[in-house]
């Protein structure tokens, strides 16, 4: 990278580069594009100098009491790591690098000549491991964040210029840049890259784009405007919040890592989640439970802190906080996103705490999660599919991971048995403790053929409207013949009357969405599509259950057909 | 005397405005539009407790107006600690911006009556502890109240091809820039 601007063969395709970003050319398709930077290159003389130095960034910590959130009494120095450098000669880039793990950097120059240093809030290599982060501002054009030095001449001799993105905090409150705010971000997301990377030397991540401003509110609205809803993840961009006095987590590791996971999840895995709001203690859709556990248990395994610090409120002052290596958990089981992390955080550690005896360290986790297996399964991720693939990588330890999954259970409805396979087979535990849903939830799969044959599935809401267990019920369909096959979902009992209830169908080959029935017509809905010989998997639901509507809703039950026709 | 008498008409309708913005009279509050709860982005875990509304429209600054702020609880016991704040330029007349309640699982209405200084777009910030069954969550909450000029809550949402678009996004040796960089100032130390 050092001296890339400098080499004359890269400036036109830089510079055509730039002016296609500009015209609305660029790849990425997450915002629209206003006024750029026009950057340029300078060459290098014959004769240079050196700068040296270290580049810093100042990180609130979290207080050494549990509860009392983030500490400015006990503010730290640490390095920026990895990120992009330049030596700027006006808006010309005289030389460029990275810093390094501790970081110091190397740049040179032109003697006698005006130069600034300039860190830009990006982590970027084409090397073996291929990785591209920004931090950038989506409340002013989706700016990227720069730390600048002063613009100083560089003398005839070598020199230092070490430079410090500071806090902005006043005393009670923020009183000037947060200019720590995206380098704190940056770090979190760079002792990621390196975690993956110490598992898996020539990954190849896709580029993502973190967004913060200190104007990111819970407000849901217009996200040029800062209202975010929360520190969330989506389609390879990453917001983070940043209003004091309410929420901010630009320094919340944990947070930062958690909505970093979805990104690992959704590049370097499989990601069958759909999201949505969840909170302790909620039986969750198995898809939303791996997902939200798996992010949780990766913010331990990546800063190795077990404890989940989430801070907020007036002076950033208390925090919502968790232990991932705490195994008691308030409704645990395989719709558990406590259990996930609770059990995942278990594999890696080295901790032998209760029912805990695997080790396997992140590269047991990596292997998993990454395996072509795991990635083009036929049943959609769950607890039950990620430990399936866990314990085929480990056979020798299926006992211990035996021991720790079961450990997840409180009765004999919450909870989770011992993995059999990908699907869940053999299954107990129902979720709810209402004896009358039991029989339904459970098996998980239900089988169908396609021979016309009904099968009956039902959907709830009782429990968690959108992503609880109880809402989308899965089959699993082996097409015995390749062609035209009619799939059907109509009314079939409930609370809900007949011509008040809108089945939906959506059908999945190795977790690839390829059909889906979803028309508003009253109690029925179906689809005709050209299948192959293979197993797919439907799921079937009521839309009134997951359309975020407290007055609509409520049990009903549907009769699944699939024809060859 | 015609001149006269439109000096005086003006005069007084002037006078009349003038009273009318200093007035205390309350007027209801328009209710934007539904929060949109069915998300479909990741996020990060909080309490189970959310807005009804995202957002109010209110038609003129220097005017009171009741804003109801809807919570909605999925717990059905345990109590809640509220603490309520708001932007600038944005006052609260009545109501306590400080509560503790106990509480039950629907809607939680919270009655306030607010006024602006000027129009503009303003924030109610609402930071929400929770403790049921002895578990403790948090969730910080809030409302947008757009004074004069009716914009709508413009929450935009991610298209599959626009998914598909960036998925093959590929690491380059160029860079993509959206706008213009946004510095901040070191603090330096330089060595000669």
């Amino acid at each position: 990278m050092k001296g890339f601007f400098c080499k004359k063969e890269n400036v036109i395709p830089l510079a055509l580069s730039v002016f296609l970003v500009a015209c609305g050319g660029g790849s990425d398709s997450s915002t629209s594009t206003s006024t750029t930077s026009v950057v340029t290159s300078c060459d290098l003389e014959t004769t240079t100098v050196n700068i040296t130095g270290v580049i810093n960034y100042e990180r609130v910590p979290f207080s050494a009491t549990q509860g009392s959130g983030l500490d400015y009494n006990n503010i730290q120095t640490m390095p920026v790591r990895g990120a992009v450098i330049q030596a700027l000669q006006g808006s010309c880039v005289q030389s460029s690098s990275e810093t390094s793990s501790t970081g110091t950097y190397t740049l040179a120059v032109n003697p006698n000549t005006d130069i600034t240093i300039r860190v830009q809030a990006k982590l970027y290599s084409d090397a073996t491991a291929k990785y591209d982060f920004e931090v950038r501002d989506n409340t002013s054009s989706n700016g990227l964040y720069t730390l600048d030095g002063d613009s100083s001449d560089t003398g005839v001799t070598d020199s230092v210029r070490n430079l410090t993105a500071t806090t902005g905090w006043g005393g009670s409150s923020y009183t000037g840049t947060r200019a720590s705010a995206p380098f704190a971000i940056l770090d979190s997301i760079y002792e990621s890259v390196m975690k993956v990377i110490a598992a898996d030397v020539d990954v190849n991540m896709d580029s993502a784009d973190i967004f913060w401003s200190k104007s990111n509110t819970t407000a849901s609205g217009d996200k040029s405007k800062g209202e975010i809803e929360t520190s969330h993840y989506t389609n390879d961009q990453i917001y983070i919040l940043g209003q004091e006095n309410t929420d901010t987590d630009e320094f919340d590791e944990h947070v930062i890592i958690h909505e970093w996971g979805h990104y690992f999840e959704d590049n370097l895995s499989r990601f069958d989640s759909f999201g949505g709001t969840h909170s302790t203690g909620d039986m969750l859709d198995m898809r939303v439970a791996l997902s939200e556990g798996l992010g949780n248990a990766l913010s331990g395994m990546i800063t190795d802190d077990p404890i989940y610090r989430d801070s907020a409120s007036a002076a950033q002052a208390a925090d919502f906080r968790f232990d991932l290596d705490e195994n008691t958990n308030t409704n645990p089981g395989w719709f558990s996103e406590a259990s996930v992390q609770s059990i995942l955080y278990d594999i890696y550690d080295a901790n032998a705490d209760s029912n805990d005896a695997v080790n396997l360290g992140f590269s047991g986790i990596y292997n998993a999660f990454s395996s072509t297996n795991y990635i083009n399964q036929a049943s959609l991720t769950s607890l039950f599919s990620v430990i399936d693939e866990i314990k085929t990588l480990n056979p020798g330890l299926s006992a211990e991971i035996d021991a720790l999954v079961s450990a997840q259970t409180s009765s004999s409805l919450i909870g989770v048995d011992a993995v059999t396979d990908r699907y869940g087979t053999g299954e107990t535990h129902a979720a709810y403790d209402t004896s009358a849903y039991a029989s339904e939830i459970l098996p998980i799969y239900k089988t169908i053929s396609d021979d016309g044959v009904a099968t009956a599935v039902c959907s709830h809401n009782f429990g968690k409207e959108n992503n609880g267990v109880e809402v989308n019920q899965f089959l699993r369909l082996n097409v015995s013949s390749a062609g035209f096959h009619t799939i059907q979902a109509s009314y079939a009992s409930g609370d809900l009357a007949t011509g008040s209830t809108d089945p939906d169908i959506y059908l999945y080959l190795n977790g690839v969405l390829r059909g889906y029935a979803v028309t508003v017509t009253p109690s029925l809905d179906k689809t005709r599509l050209v299948l192959v010989e293979d197993e797919y998997i439907l799921e079937v639901l009521e839309y009134s259950n997951t359309d975020g509507e407290s007055t609509t809703g409520g049990s009903v039950c549907f009769n699944v057909t699939v024809t060859a026709s | 005397m015609k001149n006269l008498i439109i000096l005086c008409l003006s005069a007084f309708i002037a006078l009349n405005l003038v009273a009318c913005k200093g007035s205390t009279a309350i007027n209801d509050v328009v209710v934007a539009n539904d929060y949109v709860k069915n998300t479909s982005s990741y996020q990060k875990q909080g309490a189970a407790i959310s807005l009804e509304s995202s957002q109010v429209n209110i038609a003129s600054s220097g005017v009171q107006y009741i804003i109801n702020l809807n919570l909605n609880s999925k717990y059905s016991s345990g109590e809640m600690q509220v603490s309520l704040n708001t932007s600038e330029g944005l006052y609260i007349v009545k109501g306590t911006k400080e509560l503790t309640q106990t509480l039950t699982k629907g809607n939680i209405p919270l009655s306030y009556v607010v006024t602006a200084s000027e129009d503009g777009r303003y924030y109610i910030y609402a930071n929400v502890n929770i403790e049921s069954n002895g578990v403790k969550s948090f969730r910080s909450l809030t409302l947008i109240v757009q004074v004069g000029g009716a914009q709508t809550n413009a929450r935009l949402s991610t298209s599959s091809a626009q998914k598909q678009s960036s998925k093959v996004r590929e690491v380059t040796g160029t860079e993509t820039i959206f706008g213009d960089v946004v510095p901040m100032k070191a603090k330096e130390e330089v060595i000669q």
